[in-house]
């Protein structure tokens, strides 16, 4: 009874079952049986059909249920056997990768170094110089360095500058274009605490500023627009890190908090992270209209006001600036007097850029270190996809017999790419996810590397668009090369690939070029990477390597800063002496001395013009001599360790002034300054003095150079005078003797309280810190990009390990033959590794041409080492080629013990 | 005994069961057995049998496959599986202590022969 159907009808389902047919026949089948069963009862035709309906009741009823039904089913089981399958997929998946755990790890350890580590180490990068400021919308955020706080003086004689340029009221007074715009600046301050007193950075901030850059008090309030005018309230706004280290997170609303001797009343305390400008430990209102600062020479020119703005939203920098521009230029009555005309002309570019990023201005001359880092990234991230898709190439290869075998077997084209497919999608999936995993992880171990003060404005954190880019960039090579087998293999003759061509190689040609050229990519790249490790770590070694001039051991220092307005001379004279005295007489001091500007310490110290004994003045066309200008207490050569070369130190009476009440009879010069105006002379009893002034100090020693401005700059001329001529403001101590550090600050520290217990001090350190921390940028950069050339090394090795493993087996049956023929085991290692000897020197020659090509970029980043320093491109190969080749020892060395009996056998 | 009655609600499967359980037969052949089985007792609308036949299908209580009829029409042919057997032992086991029970009901006297309460 159960009679096969005719071929045709097969075909009629050609595309799948169809449930409608199916329903259609069925039916059709059952009513003609009826209609003709009813014929045979002899009823006339009429009434067969009126029997029709009565027996089967609605035909167009039954079918239209029976098709939603069916059709519904139909569904259904396609989903079950779909998910049947995947798991089935799945399964088999995880079977082969457990099978081969060479394999597999070497995968998932690339994906997850190559997702891991990028990551973490693009995320340190962005936040030490790329982040965008952490403020809202920072994007928006524009600086408007021509526009100014206006001031309460008025000039009534005439036109100003402001008449014909955007002015503070006119910006206030565009909303569709700028929706607020606040100013700012930074100084310290000595906060007056009994318990502790502390040198803090206090922000300057117009009652704008916070609303501007999105930033909102976690306690209480800001400053309101009525407070912030000259004569309003002293208020203050904490910041979440100062009111937690310092006052303990203690409630302080209301309190009163004294800066350089005046009362704050605060008001709020700003939420976690907000520090803008300068780190700032709390902020004071700057009042507007802004009234010129009172000049204070012991300190310098006063901080200027900076103009922040933030654009309407959907307004660019571009769009702004050009409409600022035509406003103004639009508008007769802001085209300048000609007699301005000169300012105006210079004033012209300004004015088509009132507007700048915010970020640009801040990234600043970091640029080329951000450059090469994130260069660094990219190649790491190259290296990394390119190995993936190596080893599954190798691996691909492997499996072409396997592949076809199954083709051969009856599973179709799109069930083999399905296999395959699963298994890369969980190859990918399983590194990504341990590469995300392992992210957070060594980005916190890359920020212990990173110095704080390095970290700019955003505190580190893992940047998780870059972690989903390169999870996606991981994902996609994963799945798009473990499917290269399939796609290829259903291309070529399958039969060839059963009978073994595609695994002895000689099909295999075309792949294995592609192999080679990625294998060669790979090393050219990691080369150079090495070189630019290499040249960065030979720079840090020299540049640390580097003779300051002075002895950093046994030796620490402090500063301390009078506050503002500063004591009067003589206070400051006295109270350093009286400091000095008391430090000097505890145990264990060798000597003590204060100065002005410590060397590596970022000074500010100043250059002078200076004229000499028996030396011609330069042409007034040419630069004046220069001279540092450093003041001293008579210690200060016997603390910091400097030699003094001829002559002595200052002595009581050294201090004495000239009669131009400035100048000191007596000053010390450096050896460079010393060599540049008597040459072989003898300087001692000679005179210098600064440019302008007739006043003459009598040289009466020599001491050694030292390193003053950066280690990477060579000594300068200088000239020292005693610390009592002009005693600084802000002044460094430095004490010396063997005690541990921690006492050694005590003792200074017990000397400062003991004559100003309210005198807070900072920058506590030993001068071994100082000379570090001056180093701290070159240090990260380094430490940055040798880990950069070390992973990418790793990677590297694991590669050329990879590939070789995969050849050594490809060509299992040729090794087989040639040991059959007599090739020793040592023939049989060096041909394996032959094809890494061809591939390892393109890519190396390429690698090197590369890095010297690139190395100008690492130019201005070097100290004391050429961009081509031939020792190190010679470093850097050998680094990468010496684990390459005992990388391919390995598999060589299996190769060499191929047993021709074994081979025959399996294959 | 009047007309024919209509089959009662969940007697259709138990009916399909049955007169599949002999072998291959196709839709319309059910609906004959049926009607011969039940001496025209039951009357079934032949198009209700489909709905009922997929879905049995579908439980996985029958089998059907495509195959050519005598007159070399496409017809889908029904046979029971294991679970079917299963399940047409056990129904028909239900019916008939349903039917027993039903008939010992009808046959039982009133209550007013029950003993009255106090």
């Amino acid at each position: 009874m159960r009679t096969r159907e005719p071929m045709w009808r097969r075909y009629a389902r050609f595309f799948g079952p169809d449930a409608n047919a199916d329903v259609d026949d069925e039916l059709a089948d059952h009513l003609a049986r009826l209609r003709d069963d009813l014929r045979a009862r002899g009823l006339p035709e009429p009434d067969v059909e009126m029997g029709l309906r009565n027996r089967f009741g609605d035909v167009d009823m039954v079918r239209a249920k029976l098709r939603r039904d069916d059709g519904r089913r139909l569904k259904r089981r396609f989903r079950l056997e779909a998910v049947g399958n995947v798991a089935q997929d799945v399964q088999y998946a995880l079977r082969r990768l457990r099978q081969q755990p060479g394999f597999t790890a070497t995968v998932l350890v690339v994906l997850a170094l190559g997702v891991g580590a990028t990551t973490a180490m693009f995320s340190a990068v962005d936040a030490a110089m790329l982040r965008p400021l952490p403020f809202k919308d920072a994007g928006q955020l524009v600086l408007m360095p021509s526009v100014t706080l206006p001031s309460p003086y008025r000039d009534l004689t005439g036109p100003t500058r402001d008449d014909f340029q955007p002015t503070w009221a006119n910006m206030r007074a565009m909303p569709g274009l700028i929706s607020g715009i606040a100013a700012y600046f930074s100084t310290t301050a000595n906060l007056f605490d009994p318990e502790r007193p502390a040198r803090v950075t206090v922000g300057h901030a117009s009652a704008d500023l916070f609303n501007v850059l999105g930033a909102v008090p976690i306690v209480g309030r800001v400053f309101s627009d009525s407070e912030a005018r000259v004569g309003g309230p002293r208020l203050t706004v904490l910041s979440y890190g100062f009111w937690q280290t310092h006052f303990g997170g203690r409630d302080m609303l209301g309190k009163a908090i004294s800066l350089d001797g005046n009362p704050f009343t605060v008001v709020g305390v700003m939420r976690a992270g907000f520090t803008f400008p300068d780190r700032s430990d709390l902020w004071v209102p700057i009042p507007v209209p802004f009234p010129p600062p009172v000049l204070d020479f012991s300190r310098g020119f006063p901080p200027q006001p900076n103009t922040i703005a933030r654009l309407a939203p959907g307004v660019s920098v571009d769009q702004a600036n050009a409409r600022l521009y035509s406003l103004w230029h639009a508008d007769p009555r802001t085209h300048p007097p000609a007699w301005m005309k000169d300012w105006a002309q210079k004033e012209q570019e300004r004015w088509e850029q009132t507007a700048v990023p915010l970020q640009q201005s801040f990234v600043g001359d970091r640029r080329v270190t951000l450059l090469v880092l994130l260069g660094a990234t990219g190649l790491l991230l190259l290296i990394g996809c390119v190995n993936v898709t190596n080893l599954l190439l190798s691996q691909a290869a492997l499996r072409r017999r396997e592949i076809a075998l199954r083709a051969v077997l009856g599973a179709s084209r799109g069930r083999v790419i399905r296999q395959l497919l699963t298994e890369a999608v969980l190859l990918s999936l399983a590194g990504t996810a341990i590469g995300v995993a392992v992210a957070p992880a060594a980005f916190r171990l890359l920020s212990t590397v990173m110095p704080p003060t390095l970290a700019g404005l955003a505190p580190p954190e893992l940047d998780f668009r870059v972690l989903a880019f390169a999870a996606g960039l991981a994902l996609v090579t994963g799945i798009g090369f473990g499917l290269w087998p399939a796609v290829t293999t259903s291309r070529s003759d399958l039969a060839d690939s059963v009978r073994g061509a595609g695994a002895t190689g000689a099909g295999g040609q075309g792949r294995n070029g592609a192999r080679r050229v990625l294998l060669v990519a790979e090393l050219a790249l990691t080369v150079m990477l090495l070189v630019g490790a290499g040249l960065m770590l030979q720079s840090f070694r020299r540049l640390t390597g580097v003779r300051t001039g002075f002895d950093v051991d046994h030796a620490a220092t402090l500063r301390l800063d009078f506050g503002s307005p500063a004591p009067p001379t003589t206070v400051r004279r006295q109270r350093i002496a009286s400091i000095l005295e008391r430090v000097s007489t505890a145990p264990g001091i060798q000597a003590v001395a204060a100065t002005g500007a410590l060397p590596l310490d970022a000074p500010s110290a100043m250059g002078l013009g200076i004229s000499a004994e028996g030396v011609p003045d330069r042409p007034k066309t040419e630069r004046p001599r220069m001279a540092t200008y450093l003041v001293v207490s008579s210690g200060y050569f016997a603390a910091m360790g400097i030699p003094l070369l001829r002559g002595r130190t200052f002595s009581a009476g050294d201090d004495a002034l000239d009669t131009d009440g400035a100048s000191p009879r007596a000053a010390i010069i450096n050896r460079a300054l010393a060599d540049s105006l008597w040459p072989g002379g003898d300087p001692l009893g000679r005179w210098i003095s600064w440019s302008g002034r007739s006043a003459k100090m009598t040289v009466i020693g020599v001491v050694a150079n030292v390193r003053f401005f950066g280690l990477n700059r060579r000594p300068g001329p200088q000239v020292y005078v005693p610390i009592e001529v002009a005693p600084p403001v802000s002044v460094a101590l430095v004490a010396r003797g063997a005690l541990p550090p921690a006492a050694l600050l005590a003792r200074l520290r017990d000397g400062v309280h003991a004559v100003d217990p309210l005198q807070p001090v900072y920058d506590v350190r030993t001068l071994d810190d100082v000379v570090r921390q001056s180093v701290a940028v070159p240090r990260t950069d380094t430490v940055l990009i040798a880990l950069f050339g070390g992973l990418a090394l790793v990677l590297a090795v694991v590669g050329v390990y990879g590939g070789i493993a995969y050849s050594v087996a490809q060509r299992r049956i040729e090794f087989g033959i040639r040991a059959a023929l007599g090739a020793t085991g040592r023939d049989l290692a060096t041909l394996a590794s032959r094809e890494l000897l061809y591939v390892a020197t393109v890519g190396l020659l390429l690698g090197l041409t590369g890095a010297w090509a690139a190395a100008r970029l690492l130019g201005s980043l070097l100290y004391g080492v050429g961009v081509h320093d031939a020792s190190t491109y010679v470093v850097a190969a050998v680094v990468l080629l010496v684990p390459a080749i005992v990388a391919t020892m390995v598999p060589a060395r299996r190769a060499a013990r191929t047993n021709p009996m074994d081979v025959m056998r399996q294959e | 005994m009047g007309g024919p009655v209509d089959i009662l609600r969940g007697t259709m499967d138990v009916l399909i069961l049955r007169a599949v359980s002999w072998g291959p037969i196709h839709g319309y052949g059910v609906a004959r057995w049926i009607e011969g089985a039940t001496g025209e007792a039951l009357k079934v609308e032949e198009g209700t049998l489909y709905p009922a036949l997929h879905r049995l299908e579908e439980r996985g209580l029958i089998e059907a496959a495509w195959g050519l009829s005598e007159n070399n029409r496409r017809a889908r042919f029904y046979t029971i599986t294991t679970p079917g057997r299963k399940e047409l032992r056990h129904e028909t086991a239900a019916w008939t202590r349903f039917a027993q029970a039903m008939g010992a009901a009808l046959d039982a006297p009133g209550p007013s022969a029950a003993p009255a309460e106090g």
